[in-house]
């Protein structure tokens, strides 16, 4: 694939299409040739942020979610954005859902372990998380 | 690959198995949570759980694993995991919940035979 190529989705902020997020995120990824391991933890981190803005972010239904590729060489950078409530990053909201003891915190870890770099941006104008990854 | 996640149940050396297929992220772990209470409601400690057919796990499936592990952690209880691949381990290692009641087995002859797991 040549240098820089950059591509834009948008979706309903809904816990059903955090696999749909990712199933569109997989092929490109399988397009680009990527390792499994790097294809598999930045599917995980992708999704966490889809997820977070799909629980967090907005009333349920009243928002949408904006998931940027932009492709290098040898890296992939995903930028997952909403225009919702937003958080302190530093304190994420402790509203888990009803029936689980699971909350942002964790799903803030899992983006900053499997990503290679993360940058998670959130204020009253909403959130942007930026997820880097090297292709192999 | 599927968006969707199936459970089926059965019964192991009295142990109860239960076998996922698809993906546990925060549209579909009502399944999983669902099953689980079930079990749990049962009287059930000691409970094993096949990921071998799951390629996704998110910290919604994790968190439902973990709430389990911890209702039944006053009663010698724990989950066993069964899992032998890299990516979903991986997920489990990062997240941190791994411990004295929810572990993971290489296959289901360790996870019923509590052998030593894998981490």
């Amino acid at each position: 694939m040549s240098a820089r190529q950059e591509m834009t989705m948008v979706f309903p902020a809904l816990p059903d299409y955090a696999g749909v997020a990712r199933a569109a995120l997989s092929a490109l990824l399988t397009r680009l040739r990527a390792g499994d391991s790097a294809s598999a933890e930045l599917k995980a981190a992708v999704s966490e942020a889809c997820a977070n803005a799909a629980r967090y972010a907005y009333a349920p239904g009243c928002g949408v979610i904006e998931m940027r590729f932009i492709v290098g060489r040898r890296k992939i950078t995903v930028i997952i954005a909403d225009h919702g409530r937003g958080f302190t990053v530093r304190r994420p909201p402790r509203r888990p859902l009803r029936d689980t003891d699971i909350h942002l915190g964790l799903g803030l870890k899992l983006m900053r372990r499997l990503a290679d770099r993360a940058v998670i941006k959130s204020g009253p104008e909403g959130t942007v998380v930026t997820l880097s990854k090297k292709l192999r | 690959m599927s968006l969707d996640l199936q459970i089926k149940s059965r019964k192991v050396k009295n142990i109860p198995v239960l076998d996922l297929e698809g993906e546990v992220d925060v549209y579909t772990y009502p399944v999983l949570r669902d099953a689980l209470q079930a079990l749990l409601k049962d009287g059930q400690t000691v409970i094993a759980i096949n990921l071998e057919n799951v390629s996704y796990i998110d910290s919604t499936g994790l968190g439902v694993l973990a709430n389990s592990a911890n209702k039944i952690s006053g009663k010698n209880g724990e989950l066993r995991l069964i899992c032998s691949q890299p990516h979903i381990i991986k997920i489990f290692t990062v997240a941190g919940l791994l411990g004295r009641n929810l572990k993971i087995f290489p296959g289901e002859a360790e996870a019923l035979g509590a052998r030593k797991p894998l981490k």
